[in-house]
């Protein structure tokens, strides 16, 4: 468990670890950074190795992940500002890059960022249409045309004419 | 990396709930059951619910909805309906079965006072009521007709009181269907009326036997709300209250309502910040009034 700062260059590379993506690529992070992941952080005490390989996490989404470790660490930024942070993180962020962090957050475990990422996901899926969650989910509809309108049948006052969105 | 074709077979099933727990609208839910088969197998387990209440819909041929009913028991307080209505919140969240918060969304308040008044209630019920903070004013710039005497203080906290019984009578068969509902609040789009029961409360709700044996005294509106308990009231008013933002309220009242006897002990203070919050122009005014003088009103039980 890291507490302070790393100072000189010695130091500093004791105290990063290397994370590869699935694509291969290389991030330097600090350990008081990686350690903010749960799953890092057992990683750390079980190993002396300092790379650690996730094979289920592309680069994209790894660098959004550390990123947000790398704020969080950060002890000279308040809790305010990293509040505002995590909500200009997922702000602009499409669904289809929502999807692959909250699969991220969860194979790291950091639950803060993954319970914000889930909000947002959750903010974008209201007043969609269902072929909309099927695509963005990329779900195959199992139903029989008879089992569907079944289901939709019980349920039909929440199908009103409100205004549902595709896009 | 995670492909496009596997996405939803890569999602753990815990994740998919905690989105769609935070989706929470119900409709929302309720539409997505028909996306896939897994999609039907994991939306009743969802435990933090919202029932958007938008409008009065006809959901059947079959007889008035639960919407329209609802706006019956709230609206028209006096008429009495001894037929179960078929389709009622309790049979909306049937489809639920590990709900553990709910929150109900009213569409508007319920009372209708006189132009330019302006109320707010926050009460907190278990099996009956545990306290009830009512906030009203006339708005400074209408010209009213009375002065907002006791008698007008007394009727804005009465009506307070029945609508705040009436929305806690129709969560009966909610509060004895679901039984891991440990939080549950119904309110309105308004903002007029908040109840809340907590997880004490609603434990006790259900110990009590539900809505029959408290409704079960044999008085005309018993099929509308519940029992308001023999109650002291905490009143205070100013009869104008100027605020920082430049508004101005007349008749400003603050009404702090408890049972005779209750186990309701917390502060005065306590009650209301949990009612108005800390900040805002209504925060503002009840901070004032606080520190009014008060007197204390006793009524029996109705």
């Amino acid at each position: 468990m890291v507490t302070t700062d790393e100072k000189g260059p010695l130091t500093a590379k004791k105290k990063s670890v290397i994370i590869r993506s699935c694509d291969g690529d290389e991030f330097l992070v600090s350990e008081s950074a990686a350690v903010l992941s749960t799953s890092l952080k057992k990683i750390l005490e079980e190993k002396e190795d300092r790379l650690i390989h996730l094979s289920d996490i592309d680069n994209k989404t790894l660098a959004m992940v550390i990123a947000y470790l790398s704020t969080h660490a950060d002890d000279g930024l308040s809790d305010d500002l990293k509040r505002s942070f995590d909500q200009e993180f997922v702000s602009g962020k499409e669904f289809d890059v929502l999807k692959y962090l909250v699969l991220a957050t969860d194979t790291l475990q950091v639950t803060c960022l993954c319970y914000t990422v889930a909000k947002k996901m959750a903010d974008i899926m209201k007043n969609k249409l269902v072929e909309w969650v099927r695509r963005e989910f990329d779900i195959q509809n199992d139903y029989t045309p008879e089992a569907e309108a079944e289901i939709r049948r019980l349920d039909a006052w929440a199908w009103d004419d409100r205004q549902l969105e595709d896009d | 990396m995670a492909s496009w074709a596997d996405y939803f077979d890569l999602l753990p099933d815990p994740i998919f709930l905690l989105i769609l727990n935070r989706v929470s609208d119900i409709k929302t839910l309720l539409r997505c059951r028909s996306v896939s088969k897994r999609f039907n197998s994991l939306v009743p387990q969802a435990d933090s619910l919202l029932l958007r209440v938008d409008r009065v819909i006809s959901a059947s041929d079959d007889g008035v909805s639960f919407l329209s009913a609802l706006f019956k028991s709230l609206l028209d307080l006096i008429s009495v309906n001894p037929n179960r209505l078929p389709n009622s919140p309790s049979q909306i969240l049937r489809g639920f079965d590990a709900i553990r918060s709910l929150r109900i969304e009213l569409p508007s308040g319920d009372l209708r006072l006189e132009k330019g008044t302006s109320i707010k209630w926050f009460a907190r019920f278990g099996k009956t009521l545990e306290s009830c903070v009512i906030f009203a004013f006339r708005n400074g710039a209408e010209p009213s007709g009375d002065n907002g005497g006791l008698k007008t203080r007394v009727v804005w906290t009465i009506s307070a009181l029945i609508a705040a019984s009436a929305r806690h009578y129709m969560m009966a068969d909610v509060v004895s269907e679901q039984h891991f509902l440990s939080h549950l609040v119904v309110n309105d789009r308004e903002n007029e009326g908040t109840v809340v029961m907590d997880k004490d409360g609603l434990r006790e709700f259900r110990e009590s036997g539900g809505g029959e044996e408290i409704n079960g005294c044999g008085v005309w509106w018993r099929n509308n709300r519940t029992m308001v308990p023999a109650v002291a009231m905490r009143m205070r008013h100013e009869a104008k209250l100027e605020l920082s933002g430049g508004m101005e309220m007349e008749g400003a009242t603050l009404v702090i309502v408890r049972p005779v006897g209750g186990k309701e002990h917390s502060g005065d203070e306590w009650l209301v910040s949990e009612a108005f919050g800390e900040e805002g122009v209504y925060a503002e005014a009840v901070e004032r009034l606080l520190n009014s003088r008060s007197y204390i009103l006793e009524m029996n039980s109705f």
